[in-house]
């Protein structure tokens, strides 16, 4: 099939291709093209040499299939059934034919090797519930990742479930991979030598130069800090399009640039939309706006490879300014200075993550203070001292007036924690967390808030006074929930045998402490905050 | 002749309803639900008093008036209630946070005891400590969900379920008050028997034959609130009662009532008039069932009497549009809240999902999205497009067109935002929405 199709055929295939139906058109020939080089078949095959069933799975077009079904021979050498595709194995959705399969194996002391998408895979843990190796499973399941304070020690279980979805494409390493894998396919180097290939030729010159790459990754790394992930068939196909572009191959036209095809929008994939939000022509820099508005001396100067032919209006027009503005992020020396004036919120929780913010006390109480004023907007004392376990309650749909705690947990009871992947997966894949988890250190049952960019967003802007009827839903019912689990492992605050109240009132925008007696009968002092 | 309209409206609305269609928010329909179950009151006098601050009344009122922190405060420092050390500043402050705290409704707490005459008093109830029997505006609606809910079988075991979540331990809100609250409760007599009679046995377990699919998700959704422990189960659990009586009114209208809801906000302007038309017609719907029902025969004791003197006021009418349209409104179902908004469309507010989302998933079930929509639909008879036969039955019904690509999917997708929004579904692969009570921890 592959020699029938025209030259560079694969990467006009994947470039103009749709979310699913892209699998059936490519060959074996093509998949091993396409194919990373990563610890995970080396991982798979030495947990089965050592006895273990593997569970692979994750989202569609992760790989876990293609990784299944690379490794099948040496699975099978090494004495596994190998099942690669639980979807198309189940009949009629029913999991009891895998399960059977499964059990037999197991019986036969040889491994078991099963690739299956989430909802399968929950469909044959529901189902085989009972099974000792699916309860583990389970387990394996509800602990994907660990967490710093939880010891994280080694486990000598029989089976292990790799989930691809924890490896994030985007990822530094695994990008700079399929990066180099593009730039040194055959096809593409025979492309370069025609000379009719423009549109490759000139794409492949620019990703090949080490400035334009570092600031490709940088991208990346922004798009990971912040919470995106790709599939891995999602960025090859993207990484697809910036080669070949996203236009008619032969023209040369704009929208054919690296640049442009980069951030060109695509319903079918949520990379595409995820990717506006590092669109260095979406971040605003006065300066170097206005020098590239009126083609100032200092942008004529100090491209990398070539000076891009600016449009003759006086002013740019928005689709102009656009391209002019990428191609300035990634080509010319200053580029970097793009995005300079950005919003802070995601540079501090880049810095969280990698653990090079401030003390992680005093993040804490920066954390805490701004959970406390989703539900107290008036600033008092002790707002980052104590995280408050606030309830206001109503019968209809309409925002509460008021908010009462009768519980409240220090800040020094609260810690900061990075996840990272399980003992038993150290060296199957690289993690990168997306998130931080604020966590009790006290409580029988570790209570933790997942933290992620979004509700990072969130806690900053509610720090800087955003009112809570605009704090996102999800936001919201995460707050409570967290709130609301600690409550329930909580003590009532109590001093000199006295309980304590604070309620906050909305509308007037104060705050008041309540001392009652302990049989609670009794108002025995009032202090007002704030 | 009012006393004749009164008299003849109480019995209309007793053989047709079973309560009297008041403009009820949910706090009121709470009280009265609850007092009939519990059969118990608190007077709340103190707690009344303290949370419904009033400047002194003229002349000579004011020797009585205990509403005034002048005259409060003596009082409950003489009552050991708080402590003299308090000063009457720091006492209003508090009287302003009790204000806010229990009077959260919307103008559901009023002064009720002596100098003013009560127009009826309802508590934000955090707990079965704060129910009076001031209540005066939910027309025994409570009474009414009770009386069916204990005719049959899985009635009597989803109130056993109610019962659990009573007992959960009560939040924050219930300390604060704690010092106000009266120590012993009184009996209560249900002043429904006095003004409708009891509704005959046969017409009760009638009713809770037609109703068991929601009674057996507000049995699901007690049990789940019981095993979460939330501090917001008691609003949970009243706005669970209020969509069943809901949807008791839309299907006294229609045998299978059906309502599409609008989750794009108004950006499709196809979904948006559908939504509105669907309102509109279980409106019409309910309000004309009087007469329906009144010219089938299907209800017995109407006195024909009684129907002419209904049939005649204009006022009886508008109550039972007021009654449907404040009830649909406060629950979180119907948009915009607005009274002055002429159309109202199908719009489920984030908690009023969360707890239809919680009467039909048991804990640990896992659904996808199309299978969660069908109980939507079957049970609380709302319709967002998720089906693959949705298209077909909005166009059976004469609401369309809609397209299943341009209007029905996109519909679609935004009520699953929704539902990821709110923990309660993931979207782990394929494009396949998993639901649950808790999604995030779950799958």
């Amino acid at each position: 099939m592959t020699s029938e199709r025209n030259c560079m055929s694969l990467w006009r295939l994947l470039a103009a291709a749709g979310r699913e139906a892209i699998a059936e058109a490519l060959t074996e020939k093509d998949f091993e093209r396409l194919n990373i080089e990563s610890g995970i078949n080396k991982y798979l095959v030495q947990q089965v040499m050592a006895g273990r069933s593997v569970v692979v799975t994750g989202n569609a077009g992760d790989g876990k299939t293609h990784l299944l079904r690379r490794a099948k021979s040496e699975l099978e050498r090494a004495g596994a059934v190998v099942v690669e595709d639980a979807t198309a194995e189940m009949r009629n959705g029913d999991p009891n034919h895998i399960l059977k399969k499964w059990r037999k194996t197991i019986k036969e002391g040889k491994p078991f090797c099963i690739a299956a998408n989430e909802y399968p895979l929950y469909q044959l843990r529901m189902e085989g519930k009972s099974d000792p190796h699916i309860e583990e499973i389970s387990k394996q399941c509800e602990g994907r990742l660990t967490y710093r304070e939880d010891g994280n020690s080694s486990d000598t279980s029989n089976v292990v479930v790799i989930d691809l979805s924890l490896r994030n494409p985007l990822g530094r390493e695994f990008f700079n991979s399929m990066l180099d894998r593009l730039l040194n396919d055959e096809e593409i180097k025979a492309a370069m030598e025609n000379s009719e290939a423009k549109v490759v030729k000139y794409n492949i010159e620019r990703l090949k130069h080490p400035q334009v790459r570092e600031r490709l990754t940088k991208l990346m790394d922004r798009m990971v800090a912040i919470g995106h992930r790709a599939t891995v068939r999602e960025l090859w196909i993207l990484l697809a399009r910036m080669v070949v572009g996203t236009e008619d191959p032969d023209s040369n036209l704009r929208k054919n640039w690296y640049s442009e095809a980069l951030f060109d929008r695509d319903d079918r994939f949520d990379l595409t939309e995820a990717l506006q939000v590092v669109d260095p022509a979406g971040c605003s820099h006065p300066v170097w706006d206005a020098a590239l508005d009126v083609r100032a001396h200092e942008v004529l100067n100090g491209w990398i490879i070539e000076e891009p032919v600016m449009p003759p209006h006086p002013k740019l027009e928005w689709e102009d300014f656009a391209s002019l503005k990428r191609r300035f992020y990634f080509e010319h020396k200053q580029g970097n200075e793009s995005f300079d004036l950005e919003d802070e919120d995601a540079k501090k929780f880049e810095e969280l993550l990698q653990n090079q913010g401030r003390s992680s006390r005093a993040q804490v109480a920066e954390l805490v203070g701004a959970i406390n004023s989703a539900y107290c907007p008036c600033s008092f004392d002790s707002r980052d001292l104590h995280l408050y376990l606030w309830h206001g309650h109503r019968f209809h749909e309409q925002p509460t007036r008021s908010f009462v705690a009768a519980k409240r947990i220090s800040t020094d009871e609260l810690v900061l924690e990075l996840p990272c992947l399980p003992k038993r997966l150290e060296n199957c894949f690289d993690y990168r967390p997306d998130h931080i988890t604020l966590t009790t250190k006290q409580h029988k049952e570790k209570l933790r808030l997942r933290i992620d960019f979004p509700l990072w967003q969130t806690l900053q802007r509610l720090e800087r006074g955003l009112p809570r009827k605009l704090v996102p839903e999800r936001d919201i019912h995460r707050l409570d929930a967290f709130l609301q689990n600690l409550g329930q492992q909580s003590e009532a605050d109590s001093y000199d045998g006295c309980c304590t109240v604070w309620s906050v009132h909305l509308e007037n925008s104060e705050i008041i402490e309540v001392d009652l007696s302990t049989d609670g009968k009794r108002y025995e002092r009032i202090r007002r905050h704030g | 002749m009012a006393r004749a309209l009164n008299n003849s409206t109480l019995r209309v609305h007793r053989a047709i309803l079973g309560y009297r269609p008041f403009r009820m928010k949910p706090v009121h329909f709470a009280t009265s639900f609850i007092l009939a179950l519990e059969g118990q009151y608190y007077r709340l006098e103190y707690l009344n008093k303290a949370s419904v601050p009033k400047t002194e009344l003229s002349g000579s009122r004011r020797a009585r008036n205990e509403y005034s922190s002048y005259q409060l405060y003596p009082l409950l420092k003489e009552k050991g209630i708080i402590n003299p050390n308090i000063n009457i500043k720091m006492f209003n402050s508090l009287r302003a946070h009790l204000n806010a705290a229990f009077n959260n409704d919307g103008a559901a707490l009023n002064a009720a005891f002596p100098p003013y005459s009560t127009f009826g008093t309802d508590f934000s109830t955090p707990s079965i400590r704060y129910i009076s029997n001031q209540s005066k505006n939910h027309g025994h609606s409570g009474s009414f969900v009770l009386s069916v809910l204990e005719a049959t079988p899985a009635g009597k075991e989803t109130l056993d379920s109610i019962r659990t979540v009573l007992d959960i331990p009560p939040p924050p809100l219930d300390l604060f008050g704690k010092p106000l609250l009266d120590d012993k409760a009184e009996k209560w007599s249900d002043q429904g028997c006095e003004f409708f009679r009891e509704i005959d046995q046969e017409r009760l377990v009638k009713i809770g034959e037609d109703m068991k699919d929601c009674t057996v998700a507000l049995g699901r959704l007690a049990k789940n609130l019981k095993q979460l422990e939330s501090n917001y189960s008691m609003r949970y659990l009243v706005i669970g009662l209020c969509c069943w009586l809901f949807t008791y009114l839309m299907r006294i209208g229609k045998t299978s009532p059906l309502l599409v809801v609008d989750t794009q906000q108004g950006n499709n302007p196809r979904i948006r008039n559908q939504s509105r038309a669907s309102y509109a017609r279980a409106l019409d719907q309910f309000s004309s069932s009087y007469k329906r029902t009144f010219k089938d025969g299907k209800v017995v004791g109407i006195l024909k009497n009684d129907w002419n003197v209904f049939a005649k006021s204009s006022k009886v009418q508008k109550e039972l549009d007021d009654h449907f349209r404040d009830l649909g409104v406060r629950i979180g179902v119907v948009q915009p809240r607005s009274p002055v908004a002429k159309h109202k469309h199908i719009e489920l507010q984030a908690d009023t999902l969360r707890v239809l989302a919680y009467s039909l998933l048991e804990k640990g079930q896992v659904i996808t999205l199309p299978e969660f929509a069908k109980e939507l639909r079957k049970t609380w008879s709302v319709v967002v497009g998720a089906r693959a036969e949705d298209g077909d039955e909005l166009r059976e019904n004469r609401f369309g067109p809609l397209d299943q690509d341009e209007d029905l999917l996109p519909n679609k997708m935004a009520f699953q935002a929704l539902l990821i929004r709110l923990g309660l579904a993931v979207e782990p692969s394929d494009g396949l929405t998993l639901v649950a009570i808790n999604a995030e921890e779950l799958i």
